[in-house]
């Protein structure tokens, strides 16, 4: 009897123990340039994005960007150089710490920018050596009527630290 | 009570000395144990113990091999087996109620045009569209503008 109160118990416990054993661990801690405990390298780099409006004004947009190789995660959003879009842009909190993002900001005001500008820029912690592919799908860029007009987005890595 | 009854009695109760430790001798145990039946005793204490620790021995491997069959199962349902779920086909389902009603402009999706536009309707009505009163909180203003935003931007956005 008492053999058999501590054999299942052996089994009630190892039923306990070895699934959260078998968890994945969650990442640890990083910190830029260097290893992290599982020696996986990473650093923080922007992701500087800019369209490129011609000769019209560019009144709202919208565009999404995920990560297609190597591993990221989105760390943090930034407003662009123009002072119409200098605010930080609507995006999900959710997208933080993954590899992809929806961002779009819109502007009624009068001061609008035309031409190649920066209007936003991502903040990434690159994980691993692989150096990432981005694509990015600009999906808004309206006048200020709230028509669609002809845009071109692209984006620059900027300096890894 | 006659004369002849009390001598009787008198005779039961005189008893020797001695019966007591005849007594004693006559059923007392025998406390001596032989050298032999010592080792024998010793021999047979010693065969019960090894016979003891065999059978735990013999337990183990089972205790092993329950735990472990234990800890596969538990791992087994702790895992998620279930099918990936199929892309939606978005013209088979119905709008959201909720997302339908930050589709301000009506085009279908709900982006960043709706908010834009929604803006701009606030900018040039003074009595805003009550119909875009999309967080429920009884008012027309730019906290429905920032609602329809980030509907635009979620990540997650259903049917829309």
């Amino acid at each position: 009897m008492k053999r058999a109160t501590i054999t299942l118990l052996i089994v009630i416990l190892t039923c306990i123990v070895v699934p959260v054993l078998a968890r994945p661990a969650q990442e640890d801690t990083v910190t830029s340039g260097v290893e992290n405990k599982k020696g996986i390298e990473t650093v923080f780099a922007p992701l500087e994005i800019y369209i490129d409006s011609g000769d019209q004004e560019l009144a709202a947009y919208q565009f999404e960007l995920r990560a297609v190789s190597g591993k990221i995660k989105i760390v943090g959003v930034e407003g662009g150089a123009h002072p119409a879009y200098q605010e930080p842009p609507y995006y999900d909190p959710a997208a933080l710490a993954r590899d992809r993002i929806i961002i779009a900001a819109f502007n009624t005001s009068a001061n609008l920018p035309q031409g190649k500008i920066r209007i936003a820029t991502v903040h990434l912690q690159i994980l691993g050596t692989e150096t990432p592919d981005y694509e990015i799908n600009l999906t808004v860029a309206a006048s200020p009527d709230g028509s669609q007009i002809p845009a071109t987005i692209t984006l620059v890595q900027g300096e890894q630290k | 009570m006659t004369k002849a009854d009390k001598n009787d009695n008198n005779i039961l109760f005189q008893v020797s000395d001695q019966l007591p430790h005849d007594l004693k001798d006559l059923f007392q145990p025998d406390s001596s144990v032989s050298p032999q039946m010592d080792w024998a005793i010793l021999d047979r204490a010693q065969q019960q113990l090894q016979h003891q620790a065999r059978s735990k021995r013999r337990w183990l491997p089972w205790v092993v091999s329950v735990a472990s069959a234990a800890a596969v199962v538990a791992i087994l349902l702790n895992l998620d087996f279930s099918p990936v779920p199929a892309p939606v086909d978005q013209s088979a389902h119905p709008i959201s109620p909720v997302l339908a009603a930050t589709d301000i402009d009506y085009s279908g999706r709900v982006d960043i045009l709706d908010a834009f536009t929604l803006a701009r309707h606030l900018e040039t009505s003074s009595q805003p569209d009550t119909r875009w009163d999309v967080n429920n909180d009884g008012l027309v203003n730019n906290r429905d503008v920032d609602y329809v935003a980030m509907a635009a931007v979620r990540l997650e956005k259903g049917v829309l």
